[in-house]
This record gives C-alpha cells, sequence and structure tokens, in this order.
C-alpha cells in the first residue's frame, strides 16, 4: 500500500464582543479563494441584524477581529 | 444564551460534512438564519444546493457571571478599611462614612444591603445604612446608630446578583 495523504482545511473566525471577550468559531472546508470583501460582508451583515451574540450576558456582538485558514496535512506512511 | 446553528452539506468529494456555527442569536428569523448559513457556507467548498438541514440547538443553558471585586475605604477613597471603630458610628453628626469599591455593571441599581447579626439591633445598637451618590466605580455609604454598642460585632455587607455579576458578601469588624 502506498501512503495515504490528507488535506484538512479549517476556517477560523474571532468573534469579539463589546466587553472585551472572544470567541472563535470553526468552517471545515473553506475555499482556497477567499478574499478580505466576503469577510468584510459578512461581518457587516452579522452587525447590522444582531445575528451573533457572546454567551456571557448576551454580549452584544462587536466585530469579527480575525480570521485565520489553517491546512493541515497528514500522511499515513505505509509501514507494510 | 446562545444558539447554535448547524449546516449540513456534501463537499465536492462528495462526502457529508457538517458546519456549526455557535453563538447564534435565538432571537433571530428563520430567513435570517437560512442567509447567515448560506453566507458562511459560501465561504466554504460545501455544495449550497445540498444544505439539507438547518438545526437551532440551544448551546449555552448558563450564563458565566463574574465574580466580584469589593473593597472598603475610607473617605480619600484610598486608605483601605480593615475595621470601624465603634465610637465612629454615633448620631448623625458623628456618623461612619465608608467607600464600598466594587465592579458593576449598574452602580445607580445595585442592591447593597448592610446586616448587622441578629437583625438591625445588636447589643441595643440600631445600624442605618444609608446610601449616597453611586459613583462609577462605587458608592458611598453613611452608618448611624441610636445607642453606642457595648460589645464588638461584624457588619455583613452583600452586594445582589446582576445580570453581569454575581452576588457577594464581605464583612468588616466592628471594635470598641
Amino acid at each position: 500500500m502506498a501512503d495515504i495523504t490528507t488535506q484538512d482545511s479549517t476556517l477560523i473566525f474571532e468573534f469579539m464582543f463589546v466587553d472585551g471577550d472572544t470567541r472563535t468559531q470553526k468552517l471545515k472546508n473553506p475555499k482556497s479563494n477567499i478574499t478580505e470583501q466576503q469577510i468584510t460582508e459578512l461581518n457587516a451583515y452579522i452587525q447590522a441584524n444582531n445575528l451573533v451574540i457572546g454567551d456571557k450576558g448576551g454580549a452584544t456582538f462587536g466585530k469579527i477581529a480575525k480570521v485565520t485558514k489553517r491546512d493541515e496535512v497528514v500522511t499515513k506512511l505505509d509501514i507494510n | 444564551m446562545a444558539t447554535s446553528l448547524s449546516i449540513k452539506g456534501k463537499t465536492q468529494a462528495n462526502d457529508g460534512v457538517t458546519s456549526t456555527i455557535n453563538y447564534v442569536n435565538p432571537n433571530a428569523t428563520d430567513a435570517q438564519l437560512v442567509s447567515l448559513a448560506t453566507a458562511f457556507n459560501n465561504l466554504t467548498t460545501n455544495t449550497v444546493s445540498d444544505i439539507t438541514r438547518i438545526d437551532k440547538n440551544s448551546l449555552i443553558n448558563t450564563v458565566e457571571k463574574l465574580s466580584r471585586n469589593v473593597q472598603l475605604f475610607a473617605m480619600d477613597q484610598t486608605t483601605p478599611i480593615t475595621e470601624i471603630k465603634a465610637s465612629a458610628i454615633g448620631d448623625f453628626e458623628n456618623a461612619a462614612f465608608v467607600f464600598v469599591r466594587y465592579n458593576s455593571d449598574d452602580y445607580a441599581n445595585d442592591i447593597l444591603s448592610c446586616l448587622v447579626p441578629g437583625g438591625t439591633d445588636q447589643n441595643n445598637v440600631f445600624i442605618q445604612i444609608a446610601r449616597g451618590e453611586s459613583t462609577d466605580n462605587g458608592a458611598w455609604i453613611l452608618l448611624t446608630n441610636n445607642v453606642t454598642p457595648t460589645s464588638a460585632f461584624t457588619l455583613t455587607f452583600a452586594i445582589a446578583e446582576t445580570s453581569t455579576y454575581q452576588a457577594a458578601t464581605f464583612t468588616i469588624p466592628v471594635t470598641l
């Protein structure tokens, strides 16, 4: 058997609330060509419609503070 | 209380994928949730047309409340107080002023009480607590009594729980 290689891609959002707390949100299988404009529009949409709230006393959503795309390549070695 | 949103779809490899969006406002309309799910899903390689299900799940059942930080200061709001002299609690002219500093989300409406062991009377001392103007970081407290105490006792200040902060009590000895 040959080595098996898999790739796991995750998009990690850092939500920041008005009390300064941050929470992370992860999405699997992000596109490779995500643009800053798309993130900006998503941030604006969430703010305009109050769709995200914090878990500490319902803290008001501030902004998407950071977005990180993490690619992890895993190779399972054929040792037989 | 926040809510989570689950999106089930398929990737280009045609395997099943579930994306979960946390901290969703439970008061959002279904139409808004669909739009939110679509907006997030458009950032993925999950096939949009294969969003098969959106579930509202209660994610957070308890609200973590912050703890209180309570301190007692003299009138200068700087000198910490570790005990109160009974002689300072006299009639109105000789009453004791203390400043209670504590963290809060609404100082003006925080419920602050002063408890005397055994009720309002302790060794024939009737302690009255008058709350002065609340400031950005605490409240003025005026302590008065009708009779000079004959033995030491302990005062307990209690601050009620709010939507953001836990309740708290702290005690201070009253010495002769």
